[in-house]
């Protein structure tokens, strides 16, 4: 029996209103269970956009996306308790403690008295960050915020977590930390759909990668059997500059 | 449920931790009821409950001179001042201390006013016994009284100084004009007559506010502007909410809810639910303010009147109104500045016509017909209806349901926009 994908995506396109240009034009990818997949782009290739979609915050324009079997838009419901979400931005509350942060999101997913309070304590111990649960987010250091906003999407032991670039603009230490738990969390089981500027972390973390540009998937693969695959593939970032070109990004 | 009422705890941590959105919400308005029923007091009071000081000028040094001074020292509602620092005024000084704003009024009864008064009367007298016509007068030979005004004096206030300054001259008037009649007609009858004097007015006039309820309220300063103020504060719980919604979008925080167990109006619920407990503390603040507070700086107390079952009921709609606005503000501004500035000028632009300031009655035929699309009015209707009219639940119905049907449309328009947003 084929083991279902952890996510299935199938033309998947999505043009914004007043846009000239899809931001994705009808990609196909699967992504089996248990790997760390790198979603890798330049600045307005689509890898925001497909991680939204893919959690369910943004409607794509066409094609359909099955997560762990379940249709993306008619079962969103249910997708939302097996997937978990660390976006970009730090989606916290600056003026309530880490602790009453980290509270209110295990409640939105069920988890109550005594096992939320455990697991909000776990959490923050893995992260080393149980004497400051009292603390204002609003107070923390980047790396601590950045730490926090990956607890709140892994709180609730999800079977598939999104990372929209997890590790921007932090310290060593604290993405050390970062790299060191997911790594972790995929062996216990946990697939990771991963997008990052870091050819060098995405290289050392990914199981599996696809690199976009303008919408459109132009290569995907593992990325040990990339590199070296040919004339001046030398690591990840090579591949990326002569793939998707030098010239700046700007949208 | 579980996930409503963590939703609740939260939104009320976020809200008892924003100190400045807390002074908005209730300090602003308990400064705002307070400073605006103290100045319009004076307006809702009558006349004899004010005090207005005016400079007297009587160069007539007779009969009208003294009276009207004796008069107006007698009303209580007029302080007379003859002399500034020390000088005894003249008609220069009179209209530079007017003209300076140093007061606001000024009166002068010229030399003669008197004479002119009693020559009148005995033309009246020769004319009916004798035939004789009178001369045809000019303005030089009426009585007169001069009044200077403050040009920054507003034209309502001067109508009042006026109208009372009439009816009480007038009354000296016909004194002295009784008193020349009956000189005169003295030289033409065989036996002097017993003195006229004027006789007291024949009319009285006794004010009743219509009500169709027997009611202890008696309409003033502290009746209306409690409500149309408390109004105008439950409105501005609009700056905080449309904060509370850009900082939860620009955060990536709302994003974060929407991959989150729950749905969109589960969200929005505990902000209803929140922001309609702040505003019913605030209509509960701004009522003990105006029981308990405004009596301590001379102003009379807010008096509820029996119908309170009326008046949550006004005060819950009110509220909900006021939160289904803000949540829409918040949906479609796209930043912090968009909407404290649009929220903020729509709610005053709202109160404006909605009746807060200026009541509607006043207000031209076509501020007249937009107050009835004002939120703000309607429920100022309702307030009037039950503090100043002595109404209940029957009365105010139609305006509760109004501002429900307002905070429904608002409140799934705004559902329907954060849902299309999603589709663009």
């Amino acid at each position: 029996m084929i083991p279902t994908p952890a996510i299935e995506i199938n033309h998947l396109a999505k043009t914004y209103r007043g846009a000239d240009e899809p931001a994705l034009d009808g990609i196909s990818l699967t992504v089996p269970e248990g790997e760390i997949f790198g979603l890798l782009g330049p600045n307005g290739a689509g890898k925001t956009t497909t991680i939204n979609i893919l959690c369910g915050i943004l409607q794509p324009s066409g094609g359909n996306i099955r997560i762990l079997g379940k249709d993306s838009i008619r079962e969103h419901d249910a997708i939302k308790h097996i997937i978990g979400v660390v976006p970009q931005d730090i989606a916290l509350y600056p003026s309530l403690t880490a602790r009453e942060n980290l509270k209110f999101i295990g409640s939105m997913y069920g988890l109550s008295g005594k096992n939320l309070a455990d697991r909000v304590d776990e959490c923050l111990h893995v992260f080393g960050l149980t004497k400051f649960g009292g603390r204002m987010v609003g107070k923390y250091s980047g790396g601590m915020k950045r730490r926090v906003n990956l607890i709140a999407g892994i709180l609730h032991q999800p079977r598939i977590l999104f990372l929209d670039e997890p590790t921007v603009g932090i310290d060593v230490q604290s993405r050390t930390v970062i790299i060191e738990y997911l790594k972790k969390l995929n062996e216990d089981g946990t697939t990771i759909i991963y997008t990052s500027h870091y050819m060098e972390e995405a290289e050392l973390l990914c199981s599996s990668i696809a690199i976009i540009d303008r919408g459109k998937i132009i290569t995907q693969g593992r990325p040990a059997s990339m590199v070296g695959s040919q004339p001046g593939f030398t690591n990840l970032e090579s591949i990326f500059l002569q793939l998707t070109g030098r010239k700046l990004r700007d949208y | 449920m579980k996930r409503f009422w963590a939703t609740i705890k939260k939104e009320f941590l976020v809200l008892v931790r924003d100190w400045a959105g807390l002074g908005l919400i209730f300090l602003m308005p308990a400064v705002l009821v307070l400073v605006m029923t103290l100045i319009q007091d004076a307006s809702f009071r009558k006349l004899d409950e004010t005090k207005i000081t005016l400079l007297y000028l009587d160069e007539d040094l007779d009969s009208l001179g003294s009276h009207v001074k004796t008069g107006l020292l007698e009303a209580d509602y007029f302080e007379v001042v003859t002399e500034v620092d020390g000088k005894i005024l003249t008609e220069k000084e009179i209209l530079s201390q007017v003209a300076a704003g140093n007061y606001q009024i000024g009166i002068r009864i010229p030399s003669g006013s008197t004479d002119a008064i009693r020559l009148r009367g005995q033309q009246m007298v020769q004319q009916t016994i004798l035939g004789i016509e009178a001369p045809p007068s000019d303005s030089s030979g009426q009585a007169r009284i001069l009044i200077y005004y403050d040009p920054a004096m507003k034209n309502s206030f001067r109508l009042t100084v006026r109208n009372a300054l009439e009816n009480f001259t007038s009354k000296i008037e016909a004194g002295i004009m009784f008193k020349a009649l009956s000189d005169e007609m003295a030289q033409y009858l065989p036996e002097p007559p017993a003195p006229m004097t004027g006789a007291g007015s024949s009319i009285s006039y006794e004010e009743i506010y219509a009500t169709d309820t027997h009611t202890e309220i008696i309409p003033n300063s502290v009746q209306h502007n409690v409500p149309a103020w408390t109004i105008f504060a439950m409105f501005f719980i609009i700056i905080p909410l449309t904060g509370n919604l850009i900082k939860e979008r620009e955060s990536g925080l709302a994003m974060r809810l929407m991959t989150m167990p729950g749905n969109q109006f589960q969200s929005l619920g505990a902000k209803v639910f929140i922001y309609t407990i702040v505003g019913m503390s605030q209509f509960a603040l701004m009522l003990i303010l105006g029981k308990e507070l405004l009596p301590l700086f001379n102003l009379p107390p807010l008096i509820l009147g029996p119908e309170k079952t009326a008046l949550i009921l006004m005060a819950l709609t009110t509220t909900l109104a006021a939160t289904g606005y803000s949540v829409l503000v918040g949906t479609i501004a796209r930043t912090h500045d968009q909407a404290a500035v649009f929220g903020m000028v729509s709610v005053i632009i709202l109160a404006a016509i909605g009746g807060i300031w200026v009541p509607v009655f006043m207000m031209p035929n076509l501020m007249q017909a937009a107050s009835q699309v004002s939120p703000l009015n309607w429920s100022l209707d309702g307030f009037y209806q039950i503090l100043l009219r002595g109404g209940g639940i029957r009365e105010v119905a139609e305006n509760a349901g109004a501002l429900f049907l307002f905070f429904a449309v608002t409140l799934t328009l705004a559902v329907a926009i954060s849902t299309k947003s999603r589709r663009a």
